[in-house]
């Protein structure tokens, strides 16, 4: 319990601090909000200027400034983008889902490739089909997402017009049309985590193996698919259960170029447009919710660690 | 929470074969080559007899590859020099590579070998500096520097340099930590040997290899890493040419001459694996070290 308490207050921590970083960092970006909402109006005299900077509260002292908008989000209120007068809220409300879709659908897409993979390959340690997978996992975790992007929309959209090259097609047009619409991009991003998923899975099921258990199962003659997957995944399962939840935390901020690249308007394309404009709000609360969505991640992770792992709970 | 990546690795056994085998596999030999090949490529470039990479040439557009002896790779939109312009990009990117990773293995080792060492206060106050700084994305950071001091090739590793930090910050930290409370460590202690000098003549060695192996991934990280600013318009400004940016410039034209982009896109994938042969090698040869005690 103690151990527990020690990583909540970690984790307030953390998150105080990445939100007066990402407070500190957006000010540092050059070019002027007020100049630039005036500059829309065709009035920018100084009067104006300071009009606008003070309905928006750049006036205030940074501090004070940090302190409303830290407050509003405590109580839900994300504030209003400077550009568009749209709820922050809203905005990203509009958006998180498009990119929680390519998420949630790479992570279900990956774990459906290397699960099987991975049993595949760890009874079969350094046998051929091992070297193989190791040999593929290795180029495909160096390769960018970005450039598997490209190559999927050069041979699958350009060249053999199977897909679409570009856009999102909603969930609520269809479930089948939405899945093909993501096909390319979020392939792309699943090659790196079908890499990882299956390095944790064969490196814990090797180890799963070797338990006695598994000889004993062996010997009272279960055939090796049961023993694998009935006996073995299980207790195999908790390095992947840390990496699938951590990549949760890092993916929403992994796929911005990849958006950019297969035209999707995500959570990334709207940080960037935002970035673009000066529109603080909506970048500093796009940039939280990233580092909250790490930081839970990691704190999952944790969680779900200690719980599963007896021998964590009793060292720490 | 700043552990469980670590300790997941750690749980995954060792490959071993390796100790007996100390050949360099085929691989990792051509890895160095390929790699050589470019850095002797960008030192030559001025001397070689190639296309100037930023001049237009508008009388042979969009060229495809291996049909003129003038341009061997081909043209782009403008008539640019493929070939020319990939080997300018290299420069970029062997330069934005390294440059960056020298930053952050310079004051990452620094932190994460003092707060590894010494551990208590020091340690839990970098650890929670390190652990915000991660929870920060890393390519917002990036942005943010970026626009902050214009794009260039300093801003760019600069940028990135900046970034790696608190990610070899983290592995030299559980490195130094192993060897914190080793006899040897422990016996120089006694002896009265200067903390100072504990620091650089016996955990820093130490802790080097396996320092240097992931520094020598961020590498092809940083060269990933400064494509997807490109993409962003954040890379280096035209007409220079790098590999991202030839990539995002020749999007357009995917239809039409798809060897804009691919030539580029291939020759950074060869890098990036490359580099990743020559680490998995190196990391390899630091497993071999570990294993013995």
């Amino acid at each position: 319990m103690k151990d527990l308490a020690f990583r909540v207050v970690h984790l307030i921590v953390v998150l105080f601090g990445v939100s007066v970083l990402t407070f500190l960092l957006i000010r540092l970006i050059p070019g002027d909000p007020a100049l630039a909402i005036a500059a829309t109006t065709g009035n920018v005299d100084p009067a104006t200027l300071d009009r606008v900077r003070e309905s928006l509260g750049l006036n205030l002292p940074l501090w004070e400034q940090y302190g409303r908008w830290i407050g509003g989000i405590l109580q839900g209120d994300f504030g209003t983008s400077f550009r568009t007068n749209q709820d922050v809220a809203t905005a990203i409300g509009d958006r998180l889902p498009v990119t929680l879709h390519m998420v949630i659908m790479a992570q279900i897409m990956s774990l459906v490739i290397a699960v099987p993979i991975a049993l595949y390959v760890a009874p079969r340690r350094d046998r051929a089909a091992d070297r193989i997978i190791a040999a593929v996992t290795f180029a495909l975790q160096a390769i960018p997402n970005y450039v598997l992007a490209i190559f999927g929309i050069l041979i699958f959209a350009v060249t053999l017009g199977w897909l679409p090259a570009l856009g999102y097609v909603p969930l609520s047009e269809g479930f089948w049309a939405s899945t093909v619409s993501l096909l390319i991009p979020v392939s792309a991003i699943s090659a790196l985590l079908i890499a990882m998923y299956i390095r944790a899975l064969r490196g814990s099921m090797i180890e799963t193996l070797q338990m006695e258990y598994m000889l004993v199962g062996k010997s009272l003659g279960y055939s090796r698919r049961r023993l694998l997957w009935q006996f073995g995944l299980k207790p195999s399962l908790p390095p992947l259960i840390t990496v699938v939840g951590l990549n949760f935390g890092v993916l929403f901020g992994a796929t911005v170029v990849v958006e950019v690249i297969c035209g999707i308007r995500g959570i990334g394309t709207l940080l960037l447009s935002a970035i673009d404009s000066r529109d603080y709000v909506v970048v500093q609360s796009v940039v939280l919710v990233f580092a909250v969505a790490y930081v839970l991640a990691n704190f999952a992770a944790d969680i779900v660690h200690l719980a599963i792992d007896p021998r964590v709970r009793a060292t720490a | 929470m700043t552990d469980s990546p670590a300790s997941l690795t750690a749980s995954i056994p060792v490959d071993t074969r390796g100790i007996r085998d100390r050949r360099i596999p085929g691989v990792t030999v051509l890895s160095m080559i390929w790699m050589a090949l470019l850095v002797v490529l960008v030192v030559l470039q001025p001397l070689l007899p190639l296309a100037d990479p930023a001049t237009p040439d508008y009388s042979a557009v969009r060229l495809p590859p291996f049909t003129d002896w003038v341009h061997p790779l081909g043209t782009d939109q403008l008539g640019r020099d493929i070939l020319s312009r990939v080997i300018s990009g290299a420069e970029v990117s062997l330069a934005v590579g390294l440059g960056s990773v020298l930053i952050a293995l310079v004051l990452g080792t620094l932190i994460g070998a003092l707060a590894g060492y010494f551990g208590g206060g020091t340690d839990r106050a970098l650890g929670w500096v390190i652990d915000i700084l991660l929870a920060f994305p890393a390519l917002i950071a990036m942005i943010a520097i970026t626009t902050f001091l214009g794009p260039s090739l300093v801003t760019l590793i600069l940028a990135l340099g900046v970034v790696s930090v608190p990610m070899v910050a983290r592995v030299a930290r559980s490195a130094a930590r192993t060897y914190a409370h080793r006899d040897f460590v422990q016996a120089a202690k006694a002896m009265g040997t200067s903390e100072a000098r504990i620091l650089t003549r016996d955990i820093l060695p130490n802790i080097a290899i396996t320092v240097l192996s992931f520094g020598i991934t961020l590498v092809a990280i940083a060269i990933a890493a400064e494509g997807a600013l490109s993409f962003l318009g954040l890379g280096v400004p035209p007409p220079q040419a790098s590999w991202g940016g030839m990539m995002n410039e020749g999007r357009a034209h995917l239809r039409n001459a798809p060897w804009i982009v691919m030539v580029p896109a291939i020759v950074m994938c060869v890098t990036l694996l490359a580099i990743n042969f020559i680490a998995d090698w190196l990391g390899r040869g630091s497993d071999r070290r570990g294993s013995h005690v």
